[in-house]
């Protein structure tokens, strides 16, 4: 049993080799429509209700006075999740947790490393950690990278399983991340 | 009650109130429970040494409610705690008997996550407070006392 869902075809400039250089790459984000196993959506369903249920915390929901979660911040991590959906982005379904100042924290475990974003009302930041490798440094506006996200740490934590990579403009600053 | 000193000694055990289902991965601390509230570095624990296991889990009964279910506590000796980076700190203005865990950075404001490498070591940090700590279930939060595990650190 299948369901149709949308899915990007991409092509990447990069592929996943190792970014130890400074680094602008481009990637072309092409629809098309692929079939998705339906236990895999329903999966993908449960997180999204989990969203729900963050959506309708109140103020001090931790008991330490933690903030209401922003509605933008929901909407965003709707978006990513979706995308990892319908672009079957070689990664595990994330952990997500709320955050005592409002935003939410999703987390990727890999064959080769780990990725962590926190994602708020207008810009996400986060890491990418692979063993033996410098962390790389997410940073930038939620509007645009969650609709790339998992398509761009995929290769990173799961490299045999991706073949190529989408990412919005990203400059990356060895130099920086040292 | 023992007078307790200001000043929090390196072998003490403090104790943070755990919730379920937001510090808690099955029966895992998520490192999320040792983040402070939002532009502050505060994260508030209890001297156990001085109010005794039953007294902390009075108060943190208190605060359990309907999303957040008061399931154990996570506890940590101070040296632990100061080995990972933060301070600890009494408090006595909240409760006496009452600490806090000091991260060198404040969280960052409401809304917004910190820039990246803050970020990183807000959670690296949080990581090793969350390995150090040793969660001790609260193996029946509606009986009258503590009757689980005895509290003590890793």
């Amino acid at each position: 049993m299948s369901r149709d869902i949308f899915k990007g075809s991409l092509i990447s400039v990069f592929g996943a080799q190792p970014l130890d250089f400074p680094l602008l790459a481009y990637t072309v984000f092409q629809p098309s429509i692929v079939s998705c196993p339906v236990s895999q959506s329903e999966r993908y369903a449960t997180a999204v209700e989990q969203l729900n249920v963050f959506s309708n915390l109140d103020n001090n929901w931790d008991g330490y006075g933690g903030s209401r979660i922003s509605e933008q911040a929901i909407d965003h991590a709707r978006t990513l999740l979706y995308t990892q959906l319908y672009t079957q982005a070689h990664l595990a379904l994330p952990e997500i947790t709320p955050t005592p100042n409002g935003t939410l924290v999703i987390e990727w475990q890999g064959q080769h490393g780990e990725a962590a974003v926190e994602i708020g009302n207008t810009r996400v930041s986060g890491v990418i950690k692979r063993e033996n490798s410098p962390t790389i440094c997410i940073a930038g506006e939620t509007a645009m990278l969650s609709n790339y996200l998992p398509i761009f740490i995929a290769p990173f934590l799961n490299p045999e399983s991706a073949k190529v990579a989408a990412i919005t403009p990203v400059e990356y600053d060895a130099a920086d991340n040292a | 009650m023992l007078e307790i000193p200001v000043e929090v000694a390196a072998n003490e055990t403090i104790v943070r109130a755990v919730f379920h289902p937001h510090h808690l991965n099955g029966s895992k601390l998520k490192w999320q429970a040792f983040r402070p509230p939002a532009a502050r570095r505060d994260v508030s624990v209890m001297r156990h040494d001085y109010l005794g296991t039953d007294d902390c889990r009075a108060r943190a009964r208190q605060m359990s409610a309907e999303r957040k279910e008061y399931r154990g506590f996570a506890c940590l000796k101070v040296e632990a705690v100061r080995a990972a980076g933060p301070d600890v700190i009494d408090s006595r203005d909240e409760f006496l008997g009452h600490a806090d865990i000091m991260h060198v950075h404040p969280a960052p404001p409401n809304g917004e996550p910190p820039d990246a490498a803050r970020f990183d070591g807000l959670r690296e940090t949080c990581k090793r407070l969350a390995k150090a700590a040793a969660y001790r279930a609260d193996p029946d939060a509606d009986a009258e006392k503590w009757t689980g595990e005895p509290i003590n650190p890793i």
